[in-house]
């Protein structure tokens, strides 16, 4: 089972320059507020759910974060995927940078294909191969394929 | 089957109940992960349909514990067994979330 139909090549942001957790989050917003023109009004209320989610607790692990929140009156889910070379702290647990970041939102009532989403993107991220072939990506299209690759059959 | 024969006879096992309201979110997800940290053991936590690695947030906080649930926590290694009670310990007052929030 593979999320990849969710996913467009403009939700795909490779060397992505951030200098820290905050900064990324900002770039994960502007990314969503791309792909939902719904969400660019609302786009400070939006990142301050993210970083309060954060403040929950970190959502990094593995060298990949899902920072993911929903919104009131949001009516679609929508993914990006952002690749950052050099890596950014994350607060992660295990202490690792992270190099790959998902960002989900999503409407209050898609509880479950919400964790089904969140699931897909974990059982990718415990794959060792992963981040280092994220990594290597130069288009948009490598980042697609991988996830599809990665997927569950 | 000889393999989880195994891995059984090396664990140290305590079947835990999720009680608080909200299941295994966000900050129960988180606590679970920073206790488990602080072991050198491996620990899993077995529900119906996954496993999650209770070191890593990514497994945990998509292991979908909602409340009622059921789960093992199954450790190996030199500290399981206090690994394995401080898990228990932290299902067993329901996160510190029961009752009032």
């Amino acid at each position: 089972m593979s999320y990849t139909d969710l996913l467009k090549k403009k939700a795909i942001l490779l060397d992505v320059d951030a200098g820290d957790g905050d900064r990324i989050l900002e770039v994960l917003a502007d990314g969503l507020c791309n792909l939902d023109p719904e969400l660019v009004p609302r786009r400070g209320e939006l990142l301050d759910a993210l970083r309060e989610r954060e403040t929950l607790g970190s959502t990094a692990a593995h060298m990949v974060a899902i920072p993911h929140v929903k919104l009131p009156g949001v009516k679609k889910v929508s993914i990006v995927v952002a690749v950052h070379q050099a890596g950014v702290d994350f607060r992660a647990l295990d202490g690792e940078l992270v190099h790959v970041f998902f960002s989900v939102v999503r409407p209050e009532e898609s509880a479950d294909e919400h964790l089904a989403i969140l699931r897909w993107i974990a059982d990718i991220a415990q794959h060792q191969d992963f981040v280092p072939f994220a990594r290597q990506a130069t288009e948009p299209s490598h980042i697609i394929d991988l996830l599809a690759e990665f997927s569950p059959a | 089957m000889r393999t989880n024969a195994k891995r059984m006879a090396d664990s140290v096992v305590r079947e835990v109940e999720v009680v608080n309201p909200l299941g295994i979110h966000a900050r129960p997800s988180h606590a679970i992960v920073s206790t488990a940290s602080r072991f050198a053991a491996a620990v899993q936590l077995r529900g119906a349909d996954r496993v999650a690695d209770a070191r890593s947030i990514l497994s945990v906080m998509t292991l979908g514990a909602v409340q009622g649930t059921r789960l093992r926590i199954e450790a190996q290694g030199a500290d399981a067994e206090a690994a394995a009670d401080a898990l228990a310990e932290l299902f067993a007052a329901g996160f510190h979330e029961r009752g009032d929030s």
